[in-house]
């Protein structure tokens, strides 16, 4: 029999297994991150540099903006894309042909987004449908990249004598644009996950699909939301790596895809959804290229950066893992 | 309501991944001509040739990577058109740059029992595809290309035809080496000890064995002439991969000072490019960017950002790998030892004569000012890159 004061004690417990539950999930990695750079400003040579520390943000950038995107995917309960690599070559090539064509990296611009975000509306309606999401996005990928691939032929797209580099190149303090747009981009998906309609539904369909659609949520029209803010995030980030670069081919960004889920998985996003935070993602892609510039600095070699780097990356994961799961028994 | 929305979608859903599985099959399967019957394999003993360059329509057997890269197009088309001009029957069966794919590419068409009279292999991944060139040398000569025969593949390769990656690293060493003496002869102090450039090299990805010969290569044409600071690797080969790892490499040696960054493709070097100018130096001023495989936008190049690159050309090599075996097939023999094509203008008379165990492709130094008189088999500078 349950005596009065267990019962007592065990609500006034909940609170406080409540304030760990998101005391873990808001500040595990913004510590964490914090304590690594504090370390290796102090120990490691060269890193606390600013021409350094630009370097950690602007390799954080393009991975960072597609991750911030995808976030909201993986919260609805519907796990990643796998077509990220294609479908970022595809808004960069469509974002150099129209910016050569019509003078404008603008137009070039917005022809990536609406490209990207019709693609994410295609794939939020397969989804929401009910199809597995893995299965749909990496059969969506094979799409694109053989699309791509025939009307290609395997060249290199460039946008002829039209400059588009300045949307990579033009800096404010000498800190690039990219870098800007991601820390606004994630400060726009913060907003809209965190503070809006959408984002909250967003987080309940991830959490329980059946008490959602008892709500009145619907599933589909959720998903398809959360595949049109990854659709944004892969047309801006589609351009910004062909603006960097001034080209791009079919078989290029081979890595990016795992880079990005990495960086989601570092940020503590639960894969099973209903739990996660575009600002936390950004923080995972921010950590994961700084451990790798620190070991760079240490003079790893690169199989030793590749394998430490993975191996924290797995040891992140479990530990944010284990500890919500302690933190809510 | 809700079940006959999610029936129609469902619908549309399995007619897209259908649709998907063609397409993605049709851009990475086979992209070949009609094979014609196939005509029996050529003797593979010695001197026992059928005397002739001309095919007789007789078929060539090509497994290769994906034409989704432009250098692989290129040598795809050239192959079709170096075989049709010598009346040889084409088959290419490509494969996403997977070897395990391409195994079962072999053991199929083995299978088959079409008979072939040479095969041209270009193995998706050369340290693995041992057993696929052992099975095929059963039944053809093997002709092995761009991916250098590995010891244990050795005895099942008739010859090798194509890149030299030693030759690119080696060239590219020469060009850094010539680069510097101009620059000291201008007046140009460098910031290494004694004198010396200070050098980065951002090399092919960890493990591929083109980056290891271009590195060890370039390393053996330069003993001594520069202080190199780091060996860093991309994590791809292509612009991207060396945007990623120059724009970690170069902040951490900003304060030593960097004179070269030599880059084993101009691909890779456009992102070192992207890399340079974000960290503040000018490329093709404050440093010299030497590169390997002329590769790539080739706007850099042209504008002087990148000083030099090393001409691959796949056209050359689709030619030489289909001549190679042409002349294997009419002699029956190879000749021992390798030999490395001259730079000509007109394109060489196919003789009647046993091919060497490795014919290499010319590598000239391509360069701003040079890429626009390019005159090699009559062939401009883009259409040697089968632009």
């Amino acid at each position: 029999m349950t005596s009065t004061a267990s019962i007592a004690a065990d609500f006034t417990a909940r609170p406080t297994r409540g304030s760990v539950v998101r005391f873990v999930n808001s500040y595990t990695l913004p510590l964490l991150l914090a304590a690594v750079f504090i370390a290796s400003a102090i120990s490691t040579p060269d890193f606390a540099t600013f021409a350094n520390i630009r370097a950690i943000l602007i390799n954080t950038s393009i991975v960072g903006i597609i991750a911030v995107s995808m976030t909201a995917i993986t919260i609805s309960g519907n796990f990643f894309s796998l077509g990220i690599a294609s479908s970022t070559v595809l808004a960069g090539i469509v974002f150099l042909a129209v910016s050569g064509l019509t003078g404008s990296t603008l137009a070039g611009l917005g022809a990536a987004v609406a490209v990207s975000v019709t693609l994410g509306i295609m794939q939020g309606l397969i989804v929401g449908a009910g199809l597995n999401p893995v299965i749909t996005t990496l059969a969506v990928g094979s799409v694109i990249y053989g699309l791509v691939a025939i009307a290609t032929k395997g060249a290199v797209v460039t946008a002829g004598s039209v400059d588009v580099a300045w949307l990579a190149t033009w800096n404010f303090l000498e800190i690039p644009l990219p870098v800007y747009i991601f820390v606004l981009f994630t400060a726009v998906a913060w907003f809209l996950t965190e503070h809006t309609l959408i984002g909250r539904n967003i987080h309940l369909l991830g959490a329980n699909r059946a008490t959602a659609r008892n709500s009145g949520i619907s599933p589909p029209a959720t998903t398809i939301w959360a595949f049109i803010a990854f659709g944004v995030g892969l047309g801006v980030a589609g351009a910004l790596n062909a603006s960097q670069l001034h080209q791009m081919q079919a078989n290029d960004l081979a890595g990016l895809t795992m880079d990005v889920i990495a960086a989601v998985l570092v940020g503590g996003t639960a894969v099973s959804g209903g739990e996660g935070s575009p600002t936390r993602s950004a923080l995972g892609a921010l950590l994961i290229v700084a451990l790798g510039n620190i070991m760079l600095l240490h003079g790893l070699d690169n199989g030793w950066r590749v394998f430490l780097v993975g191996g924290i990356v797995v040891v992140l994961v479990v530990a944010l893992h284990v500890l919500r799961k302690v933190s809510t028994r | 309501m809700h079940f006959s929305y999610a029936r129609t979608w469902r619908k549309i859903a399995v007619a897209v991944l259908a649709t998907g599985l063609l397409t993605s099959t049709a851009a990475c399967s086979t992209s070949s001509s009609s094979a014609a019957p196939g005509a029996p394999a050529a003797s593979q003993g010695k001197g026992t040739g059928t005397g002739t360059t001309d095919g007789s329509g007789a078929l060539l057997k090509v497994f290769m990577p994906s034409t989704s890269n432009v250098y692989l197009a290129a040598a795809s088309q050239s192959i079709k058109d170096e075989a049709k001009a010598l009346n040889y029957t084409v088959n290419i069966v490509e494969n996403n740059w997977d070897q395990t794919e391409q195994d079962q590419q072999v053991q199929e068409w083995l299978a088959t029992g079409e008979r072939a009279a040479a095969v041209l292999m270009w193995p998706a991944g050369a340290a693995a595809a041992t057993n696929s060139i052992r099975l095929l040398s059963a039944q053809a000569p093997v002709i092995q290309f761009n991916n250098l025969v590995t010891p244990e593949a050795s005895k099942y390769v008739t010859a090798y035809a194509g890149v030299s990656d030693t030759g690119i690293g080696k060239e590219a060493g020469a060009n850094a080496l010539a680069a510097v003496e101009k620059l000291k002869a201008e007046g140009v102090k460098f910031h290494g000890p004694g004198g010396k450039p200070n050098v980065v090299e951002i090399r092919f990805t960890a493990g591929y064995a083109a980056g290891d010969d271009r590195e060890k290569a370039f390393a053996e044409a330069t003993p001594g002439a520069f202080n190199m600071l780091a060996v860093e690797p991309t994590p791809t080969v292509d612009a991207q991969g060396g945007f990623k790892a120059a724009s970690q490499v170069i902040p951490r040696f900003l304060g030593q000072g960097i004179d070269i960054v030599y880059a084993h493709s101009n691909d890779v070097a456009n992102g070192v490019v992207q890399a340079l100018e974000q960290n503040g130096l000018k490329p093709g001023k404050d440093v010299i960017l030497i590169t390997g495989t002329s590769s790539g936008d080739m706007t850099n190049l042209r504008s002087g950002k990148i000083w030099s690159a090393t001409l691959q050309s796949p056209v050359i090599e689709g030619a030489l790998v289909v001549r190679t075996a042409a002349q294997y097939i009419a002699t029956g023999q190879v000749q021992s030892g390798d030999v490395t094509i001259e730079s000509s203008a007109t394109k060489p008379e196919l003789k009647v004569e046993a091919p060497h165990t490795a014919t290499y492709m010319m590598n000239p130094q391509v360069t701003a000012e040079n890429n626009a008189s390019f005159d090699i088999w009559g062939l401009s500078f883009d259409k040697l890159m089968g632009k």
